[in-house]
């Protein structure tokens, strides 16, 4: 690949125990990591007349859809803000880390034929994956800015609604969810390379975890005993500081913000261990 | 593959009743040296051997000997369980062109990934994209989503990335084996060329003719072993002796079957149109095989028996079934059939045949290189024309108006 690496002696054998992540093999594959990322944006809306509009159409259709269905008909408050800005907000930060989540538990089934033909670290294409919902997630919250300036200064609206200090907290917070989702999905990759059933549980945790998130509803409307249990769900407190922060209600607590960023570690350390575990050996029953 | 319930419900059973589980469907007819456990064998064993630089090595062995095993060892896919490789340099394999091809994305943009894939930079792309694009010969398309090129020219801007790596070592699997004439020409001349640089080369094929061609020395692998390491001629020759004597072995005698045996061939002979036994056949002539099968049990399987041919390259050239013909085989306790080939059309030389024997989609027993025929020079037109040696491998009914 380069000159230093020229007449370097190579050995392959069995690695025993925790081996270390491969940083270095990654940073020497970093154009793969920029092309792959290019590649995703690139082809994902090919022969599509609208193109990367879809990146924001999604989630507006979405939230119409849950400011029709949980707003209108189900009536569940939205703390007295603007419906639409309520679940946009829920919706475009849970959509990233949905995406680096499902995006990445089919990491081995997907690229098995490439897998099985070429080496390079395998950590790159969940990289890649999070890398490029990232780009996703950064329109989407760019047009989230603008449906809250049009609602602050041209629709007129008797709720209120500002953005607050814990902004400054937006920059910890988003890796804190690619680190949860990227975590989440190397475990599940590694589960589905063995035994096709987890293909199943994937979506449907994605799901089940989408309900236990207040996303539909404010974490405030869940009765004070068993607030304890939504707090476990790791989102739950990411969810409700991003739209404190973005829009002054929901809640922020720094005890259950910091668990939350704990657990996303230990799942992500934990997910890349068997990640590179399974990695070695996984041709072989793919 | 195995699902989570088969793979717990092996290990209930191990923990209930601590039996094993000795006639294992994946493994059976492997030699017992080569097993681990009940289930588990040796791909690969005691394998020692280097490759000074510079060498153009050629690998071969029949079907399940641990070629691609092997390959994908040194290639970094796979880990081994034992041992180690060592490798000075670096390697790119080829293991199958055109991975990673995207179909919506252009020949340009694949490309760069795909350089990228196999261990390129950006910047080596860049400096080699003409060369590549002139070497694959898309330069009108090159901006055309991947898709829309035909399968020739996609495998052919999937090897020009590769043939343009600069590796150390290369490692290649049958790629020559795709491509127009023209092409395949170009490749081999581009593996010349490499190996001619300095670089080493390790090139799996079941095509002796090209291991002929550009390999200086060979190996040869036979049941995860080395059998041969040595010059190329010499090697193809040992192999070659190699596939054929379990041949001579009477059918009858053969132990390395495959499958659950309720059914097994017994003999196999050959019929010239008169009906006499023979052991070898013209191109042109009638030919037919009868195979005698004896019944061990007594099934209600839906059966069906195939003959599969291949060259003595190993090349597989076709095969005949019987449910192709809606034969529909009924089991006695012994019974034969007889597969008639009106006019052998294939050119002159050794043909290895495999038999295969399945019942309701199961294979009963199945028997590879079980027998072989030397077909000799024939009359097949009519005419006294033939096709000379190298002009093909199959002769094919035709007329002109």
């Amino acid at each position: 690949m380069n000159n230093l690496q020229q007449n370097k002696i190579t050995i392959f054998k069995p690695s025993a125990g925790w081996t270390g992540f491969d940083f270095v093999g990654i940073w020497q594959y970093r154009d793969l990591l920029y092309l792959l990322v290019r590649r995703d944006f690139l082809a994902q809306y090919k022969q599509t007349i609208l193109g990367p509009a879809w990146f924001v159409l999604q989630p507006l259709f979405l939230t119409i859809v849950f400011t029709l269905i949980f707003g209108k008909f189900a009536q569940i408050p939205t703390e007295g803000l603007p419906p639409l800005l309520f679940y946009n907000s829920g919706l475009i930060i849970w959509s990233y880390f949905s995406s680096c989540f499902t995006g990445n538990a089919s990491t081995f089934t997907a690229n098995a034929a490439i897998y099985q033909k070429v080496y390079y670290p395998r950590l790159i294409n969940p990289l890649a994956n999070c890398i490029s919902a990232l780009f996703g997630f950064s329109l989407q919250a760019l047009f989230f800015l603008g449906y809250f300036c049009l609602y602050k200064f041209f629709i007129p609206t008797e709720e209120f609604f500002t953005m607050t200090w814990a902004v400054l907290l937006l920059p910890l917070l988003i890796p804190l969810v690619a680190f949860l989702g990227l975590g989440m999905g190397l475990w599940m990759s590694v589960l589905t390379a063995k035994y096709r059933d987890f293909n199943q549980i994937t979506g449907f945790l994605a799901q089940a975890l989408m309900y236990a998130t207040p996303i539909i509803y404010p974490l405030s409307e869940i009765p004070e005993q068993y607030r304890f249990w939504a707090y476990l769900n790791p989102m739950a407190s990411v969810v409700e500081t991003f739209r404190f922060a973005l829009l002054g209600k929901g809640s922020f607590s720094a005890p259950h913000l910091i668990y939350s960023g704990i657990l996303a570690l230990c799942i992500l350390l934990s997910g890349m261990y068997f990640f590179k575990r399974t990695e070695k050996r996984v041709v072989d029953y793919l | 593959m195995s699902s989570l319930r088969e793979d717990l419900s092996r290990w209930w059973r191990r923990k209930d009743t601590c039996e094993l589980v000795v006639n294992n469907e994946s493994t059976a007819g492997i030699e017992k040296s080569r097993m681990i456990n009940d289930s588990e064998f040796w791909a690969l064993h005691n394998l020692n051997f280097q490759i000074p630089k510079g060498e153009v090595i050629g690998l071969i062995g029949a079907n399940g000997s641990g070629k691609s095993t092997l390959l994908k060892i040194l290639s970094r896919i796979t880990e081994p369980t034992d041992g180690e490789v060592k490798i000075r340099g670096k390697v790119a394999s080829l293991l199958e062109v055109g991975t990673g091809f995207h179909p919506e994305l252009t020949g340009k943009e694949n490309v760069y990934v795909n350089g990228a894939i196999l261990g390129m930079t950006r910047r080596e792309v860049n400096e080699k994209f003409e060369e590549i694009v002139d070497f694959a010969g898309v330069s009108d398309f090159i901006d055309t989503p991947i898709k829309r090129y035909s399968s020739g020219m996609t495998v052919r801007l999937g090897f020009a990335v590769a043939a343009h790596l600069n590796p150390d070592i290369l490692i290649v699997d049958e790629v020559l084996a795709v491509g127009d004439a023209e092409f395949q020409k170009k490749c081999l001349g581009k593996m010349e060329g490499i190996s001619r640089s300095g670089k080493t080369i390790i090139f799996v094929s079941h095509n002796m003719a090209s291991i002929e061609a550009i390999c200086s020395k060979a190996i040869c692998l036979s049941k995860g072993n080395i059998t041969t390491f040595g010059s190329t001629t010499s090697t193809i020759k040992k192999y070659l002796d190699d596939v054929t004597p379990q041949c001579s072995q009477s059918i009858k005698n053969r132990s390395d079957r495959v499958g659950t045996g309720e059914i097994i061939v017994d003999g196999v002979s050959f019929q010239d149109y008169e009906g006499m036994d023979t052991s070898t056949s013209r191109t042109g002539s009638f030919f037919s095989v009868s195979v005698d099968f004896k019944s061990v049990k007594n099934t209600n399987k839906r059966l069906v028996f195939c003959l599969s041919i291949a060259n003595s390259q190993g090349q597989r050239i076709t095969q005949l079934c019987t449910h192709f013909v809606e034969y529909k085989i009924t089991q006695k306790p012994t019974f034969a059939i007889q597969m008639n080939i009106k006019k052998l059309n294939l050119q002159p030389g050794k043909y290895l045949f495999n038999t295969y024997l399945e019942g309701d989609g199961e294979p009963m027993d199945w028997i590879i290189n079980a027998f072989e025929i030397t077909v000799e020079t024939g009359d097949f037109y009519g005419t006294g024309q033939i096709l000379r040696e190298g002009q093909g491998n199959t002769l094919i009914p035709f007329s002109v108006n």
